[in-house]
């Protein structure tokens, strides 16, 4: 494969917020690259950072109470000349930015119902970053419209046009959010729990149809979830973060099977098994404690007081994200401890 | 195998509950049928799991048992008393045995009540004669019993976080030892990794008090984990209702089947071939449920109506 | 379960809620949300003030409000009258220590008089509904139908003149403010998890009103008294601007302003001191109510 130059450069970003208990260091240093075409797994729960560092990079957290105290994200997309170059997104101005999260990053949100505007047909909010960012005119914007119905698969399309979002179906208003986001061919995606509100069933579908989307557009995806399972369908990577900082991240194959950061392990450890009969299942596994406090967060590694496996050195010192010995390129770890070796040795029960 | 079968603790016959429905200029109305005709046992230690999308009728069924919103027709047995026709007075006694843990522990917990005295609010309600020491002492075993200490009595839920407020939850729905708690989706609201630590504790408190639960949830896999048997819901109607192995190893009924094989897996080479057996497809229309027929012992599936 | 299992549990779960760190008092924390706000701390000073001068108007007014003083009639404000004197020879510096006593008081006594009755109407109306909640809402919007100050001179006029009466007048007439707000507070409050979980461990309907809604809508109810005392203390000015409140000779700045307004060319301090108290006091309270919502409103916690 040839080193072409990543199309996302996430450069040791931070962000806090200001609370009136204290200072929120929500996310801390985080760095990542996204290939084109890729899709990036983002696996974490409520204050891990996943969601706040991807509104941060596209300007969305409100400021106050939200700072960016550091980094830089690299984006490749077009300049205002059309040319493919790869700038700064916290450095862009508003305007420009705006373009960018319309046009060139398409973003999908959980809650469809409150990201649709109740008082604008379908067919008006799809048209909307067409006209402005495109620049089309309203017959045409109509007809792409239409296009793009057919294309998240809603049957009737054209009819369906001038409805308004009460009148479809939660997964239907989840994928004329889709709509949206792929309405002027974005290079990507970010889904953040696009499918955490929906029933099983239509998150099935949903998946499914961001599969078939991707293969058609080829657009990269950024799919951020609490889900294990549909991230170890739908990614290639996946990435583990917890309290403000990735943990571990690698090809997901690598990661689910040979997990080396405990938090990572815990979490894949602590779901019942759906084949296993009742008889002969085992008491979960359960990951003790709570999240940490982020306005005091422990010292060292943060996930060390919960950890089973933690080491004196991991209550003192934050350990590095660092390419795993003896597993594949591009997986890496945070952890002091070496997990194979301890679970060989019989520790974590 | 399968020990002698117990009187069940609740016996829930033909519950339905209507929704009167009026066009807004005051047409004709309608009734929306929340739930229809549902019926199901609990043995006393079992767990029953009710799981379903939303809209099925799953919570509704939950608040209809515990006569937090009574059935509008039907009967609820609970060891042999229809609470249905209960006067308000008497289901309140009731309460001491049926008690309700609910989604939302944020929501659940009045914001102005300090957790001791949450936790306590049973035995005032309930064991009067109890003096402030003894119920002082109870409540901090309770605090210890679901794995909070004590000191914290005194504090206030927006100083604890969502797995704490849901312990402190638990901890009052057991303060009286009741026999049969409707859990609605218990773990729903809570952090990935703070769902184990809750489900076992649910666990532990039944081996321990012979506690009987309704677990209302949407989470398949634990569902088979926890529940010994389990009912499958779809538009108020049970379509299927088997043990738990039985259903997730031999499901008959297509919506049960849609439902299985819907749930993700977090195996990447598995899931990446569910995915890729299960195309996205428009959904299948799926048949009306009508009665249930036993088509093995204790496998309940609903007939199809109008094929 | 064994004992060794429910040790373990409680030792697993405790070392988090230790790491949490101490939190303020709720008392402590509202304080610093309040205190952050210049206007409303400038507020709660005057009203302390003003608290103060009624309290103890018999030692801090230089002299008798009702003594008259021939000798210096209308005087302009000197080193001995600092505000002068009024159409008598009375010294206006004491007559608006004193002033001070019947507007608070009018403020105070009639929106507590307000609260005691808006308070378990609205619950009532709020939490039985039906029936009960249909009469008293048609009554309370016929109420609210008439302008604040017309009903309560309409009143006062009906119940004949003095501060007592002004006070049950100006009282009954913002009783309705309170009925409304306090029934929309509960129907919010009813319709939250933690009355259905309170149901559900068997509190009876009244104990669910007055353990576990009551508490949840006393800082709306309170930021509206505090609101509602500074409409009070005009409603009491203008009551006794037009006779209705305070008789003479005993001072209040309402009658104060009245008697002044026939002197305006000779003695304007007769108008300016009475007609700044009554504004001063009014923003006093206001901005005390407005930093009480801010402080209180849910959504600034965390």
């Amino acid at each position: 494969m040839t080193a072409s130059p990543p199309l996302l450069d996430v450069r040791d970003l931070a962000v806090a917020f200001d609370t009136e208990s204290g200072t929120v260091r929500a996310v801390n240093g985080v760095s990542y690259t996204l290939r084109e075409g890729e899709t990036l797994g983002i696996v974490g729960e409520s204050g891990s950072g996943k969601s706040v560092h991807v509104l941060a990079m596209l300007g969305l957290v409100p400021r106050p109470p939200g700072r960016i105290t550091g980094g830089q994200v690299l984006f490749r997309g077009r300049d205002p000349e059309g040319h493919d170059q790869a700038r700064d997104l916290l450095a862009m101005p508003e305007r420009h930015l705006r373009r960018v999260r319309g046009a060139e990053i398409g973003m999908v949100f959980q809650d469809p119902m409150s990201s649709l505007n109740p008082a604008m047909t379908v067919a008006a909010q799809i048209a909307e970053p067409l006209r402005l960012h495109l620049g089309l005119g309203a017959r045409e914007a109509r007809a792409r419209a239409r296009d793009l119905l057919d294309l998240v698969r809603i049957p009737d399309a054209s009819r369906r046009l001038d409805h308004y979002p009460h009148e479809f179906s939660g997964g239907q208003r989840q994928r004329v959010m889709i709509a949206i986001g792929l309405a002027c061919r974005p290079k990507l995606l970010i889904a953040d729990e696009a499918t955490t509100a929906l029933d099983v069933t239509v998150q099935a579908e949903i998946v499914a149809l961001v599969q078939e989307l991707k293969r058609e557009i080829g657009m990269a995806i950024v799919w951020i979830t609490h889900d294990l399972g549909v991230v170890a369908g739908i990614a290639d990577t996946v990435q583990v973060m917890y309290a403000g900082r990735i943990v571990e991240r690698g090809p997901v194959d690598a990661v689910f099977s040979d997990p080396r950061n405990a938090y990572t392990l815990g979490l894949l450890r602590s779901l019942p098994d759906l084949s296993r009969d009742r008889a002969g299942r085992q008491r979960l596994r359960q990951i003790e404690g709570s999240p940490p406090d982020m306005r005091h967060p422990p010292p060292g590694d943060p996930f060390a007081p919960r950890n089973p496996f933690a080491t004196p050195r991991c209550r003192t010192e934050a350990p590095p994200l660092a390419q795993v010995e003896g597993s594949v390129p591009g997986h890496l770890a945070a952890a002091w401890y070496d997990l194979p070796a301890l679970l060989a040795a019989g520790a974590g029960r | 195998m399968r020990p002698v079968k117990p009187e069940p603790l609740l016996s829930v016959r033909s519950l339905s509950k209507h929704y009167p429905l009026r066009h807004w200029w005051g047409g004709k109305s309608s009734v929306f049928r929340a739930v229809e005709g549902v019926s199901f046992d609990i043995a006393p230690g079992e767990t029953l799991g009710l799981v379903g999308e939303s809209g099925s009728g799953k919570s509704t069924i939950g608040r209809a048992v515990t006569m937090l919103n009574p059935p509008t027709s039907g009967s609820v047995a609970f060891e042999g008393v229809d609470l249905a026709s209960l006067p308000a007075r008497a289901m309140r006694r009731m309460r001491r045995r049926i008690q309700v843990i609910f989604q939302d522990p944020y929501a659940a917990l009045n914001p102005r009540m300090s957790a001791g005295a949450y936790v306590a609010e049973p035995f005032r309600l309930h064991r009067p004669e109890m003096g402030g020491a003894e119920r002082r002492d109870a409540v901090a075993g309770l605090f210890q019993r679901v794995g909070l200490d004590p000191r914290f009595a005194g504090r206030y839920p927006h100083q604890f976080s969502g797995g704490q407020r849901q312990r402190l939850c638990i901890a009052r729905a057991i303060a009286l030892k009741p026999s049969f708690i409707v859990a609605d989706e218990p773990i729903a609201a809570l952090d990935i990794s703070i769902q184990a630590q809750v489900v076992n504790l649910l666990q532990d408190l039944q081996e321990e008090l012979g506690l009987s639960y309704l677990f209302i949830s949407h989470d398949l896999r634990m569902v088979r984990y926890l529940c010994h048997r389990v009912a499958v819901l779809r538009r108020g109607r049970i379509v299927e209702l088997a043990d738990s192995d039985t259903l997730y190893e031999d499901p008959r009924h297509p919506y049960t089947r849609a439902l299985l094989s819907a749930v993700p897996v977090p195996d990447p080479a598995a899931e990446r071939a569910r995915l890729r057996a299960t195309r996205e497809s428009p959904a299948a229309v799926l048949p009306e449920a009508g009665a249930l027929e036993e088509v093995a012992p204790g496998h309940w599936v609903a007939r199809t109506v109008g094929v | 379960m064994s004992e060794a299992g429910l040790s373990t549990a409680a030792e697993m779960a405790a070392p988090p809620v230790a790491a949490l760190p101490p939190e303020p008092g709720a008392l402590r924390a509202f304080w610093r949300r309040f205190s952050r706000r210049r206007g409303a701390l400038a507020g709660l000073v005057v009203v302390v003030l003003l608290g103060i001068l009624a309290l103890g108007a018999a030692w801090i007014a230089p002299f008798d409000p009702t003594a008259t003083d021939w000798g210096a009639v209308r005087a302009a404000p000197t080193l001995t009258h600092l505000f002068g004197t009024d159409e008598v020879g009375r010294d206006v510096l004491s007559r608006i220590v004193y002033g001070t006593r019947a507007s608070l008081g009018a403020g105070l006594t009639s929106v507590a008089l307000a609260v005691a009755l808006g308070l378990p109407l609205g619950m009532l109306a709020g939490y039985a509904g039906g029936v009960i909640d249909g009469a008293i809402m048609r009554l309370t919007d016929a109420l609210l139908a008439i302008p604040f100050l017309i009903l309560a001179i309409a009143l006062a006029a009906f119940l004949g003149p003095s501060l007592t009466n002004a006070m049950v007048a100006i009282g009954l007439s913002a009783t309705s403010i309170f009925v409304r707000l306090t029934r929309a507070q509960v129907q919010a409050a009813a319709a939250e998890d933690f009355v259905e979980a309170a149901r559900a461990v068997g509190n009876p309907p009244w104990r669910i009103a007055l353990h576990h809604i009551l508490p949840n809508i006393v800082p709306a109810i309170l930021v509206q008294a505090t609101l509602t005392i500074a409409a009070a203390i005009i409603a009491e000015a203008s009551l006794s601007f037009l006779g209705l409140g305070q008789q003479p000779p005993e001072p209040s700045w309402g009658s104060m302003l009245n008697t002044a307004k026939n002197f305006l060319d000779q003695a304007p301090w007769m108008a300016i001191w009475p007609g700044l108290s009554i504004f001063l006091a009014v923003l006093a309270f206001n901005l005390v109510g407005d930093g009480l919502r801010d402080a209180l409103d849910p959504r600034e916690r965390r």
